[in-house]
């Protein structure tokens, strides 16, 4: 598979693509600071990602009772699974050993 | 041809964490939105779609190690993103504090600013260094960009 | 050090630090327009300094006293196209339901990976 040469060019295209990010990030680090015109363009996509994306469903009235009772629902879930899966991390331990015991014993 | 489990995994997480990398550091502020010419709205809209996808990612290869280690199978997988030591572990424990602060900023984002502060500064900080570290994992990997000799190597396949 | 193995990685290396090096050049060397007041720092740095000056835990978790003055900040956006609403309900579903599952995942590994 790692041999084919469409996944090759693939394989170029990921690394040249984290190559432009970290490049991209350098020079947005070093570069001069933000002028006034780029400062209100990227105030502008952020009231326009209020209207026009998810961000501002989010924010929304709407959007908040739904968002309010999925977490209500994640938070009443995430005890009871902790609980279980501290129990079931434990028990995998215990069966691991139990195996590893077993398996000395038969050497 | 068989297909495993762990490289497609890897492969998803890649593009994904390309698509959440590239999106998110267009929103970090003012100096870094010409990476996707200002279009905030983009940026936020791939982010959060590319990010349910993350999450489901992580939880299959989560719940694939799982049962992996239900099954007491201690092989070592070498292109699966999680994994107990190494890399691996560094990828691991980056993408739980990503998920859990990104979560932090999508519920805190209406109220509570000391926890969308918290969370921004961890998720932005935490991304620098994961992008570092994915070129410092390209460097490892180096090997995978080389081109196959071609001659030889279509002719055996054939 | 430049290794035969890696002289790929070194190539995207060099064509990149060279283009850092020449935008930057360039950049600096551009006529600047008028330097902005505000917002010129990236956003985590921007929240830590105007939020997290001097804050605890306890700030963390008692922070609801926003959420009627946003309330009436933000009940003006509603142009939103359906789609973008199921989108959204979607993903937060997604997330906020799978998240304790990943939590829960992570712990199993952390008590079986730990020696």
């Amino acid at each position: 598979m790692l041999q084919k040469p469409w996944f090759k060019v693939f394989v170029w295209f990921m690394a040249i693509f984290f190559f432009f990010l970290a490049a991209g990030v350098v020079i947005s680090i070093l570069k001069p600071g933000p002028s006034e015109a780029e400062v209100m363009r990227f105030m502008m996509g952020m009231m326009n990602a209020m209207d026009n994306s998810m961000m501002g469903v989010i924010m929304n009235m709407e959007g908040r009772g739904m968002v309010a009772s999925v977490i209500a629902l994640s938070s009443r879930i995430a005890v009871p699974v902790m609980i279980v899966s501290l129990l079931m991390g434990f028990g995998v331990r215990l069966m691991q050993r139990r195996d590893a015991y077993a398996k000395q014993k038969e050497n | 041809m068989n297909i495993r489990f762990d490289f497609v995994v890897h492969w998803l997480y890649a593009i994904l964490w390309a698509l959440l990398a590239i999106s998110g550091f267009a929103m970090v502020g003012a100096k870094y939105g010409w990476i996707l010419n200002f279009s905030y709205a983009t940026a936020d809209y791939v982010h959060r779609l590319s990010a349910g996808l993350f999450v489901i990612v992580t939880l299959a290869s989560i719940v694939y190690e799982v049962w992996r280690s239900i099954r007491n199978d201690n092989k070592y997988l070498a292109w699966h993103v999680i994994g107990r030591s190494g890399y691996q572990l560094f990828t691991f424990i980056v993408t739980l504090i990503l998920i859990i602060t990104g979560a932090l900023i999508w519920i805190c984002i209406e109220f509570n600013m000391a926890g969308i502060g918290f969370a921004l500064f961890v998720h932005e900080y935490i991304s620098y260094i994961a992008l570092a570290s994915v070129i410092w994992h390209i460097y490892m990997k180096c090997h995978a960009l080389t081109w196959p000799k071609k001659a030889d190597s279509r002719k055996q396949k054939a | 050090m430049l290794n035969k193995k890696k002289i790929n990685f070194w190539r995207l290396a060099f064509i990149f630090t060279a283009l850092v090096i020449s935008v930057l050049f360039l950049l600096w060397n551009a006529p600047a327009g008028p330097k902005a007041s505000m917002m010129d720092t990236s956003m985590g740095n921007m929240m830590k300094g105007k939020h997290l000056s001097g804050i605890t835990i306890y700030d963390l978790i008692n922070g609801m006293e926003y959420q009627e003055q946003m309330r009436e900040m933000h009940s003006h956006h509603q142009g939103q196209s359906p789609i973008i609403f199921q989108l959204s309900y979607l993903t937060t579903a997604a997330i906020f339901l799978l998240l304790p599952f990943i939590i829960g995942g992570a712990v199993i590994l952390g008590i079986v990976w730990i020696k």
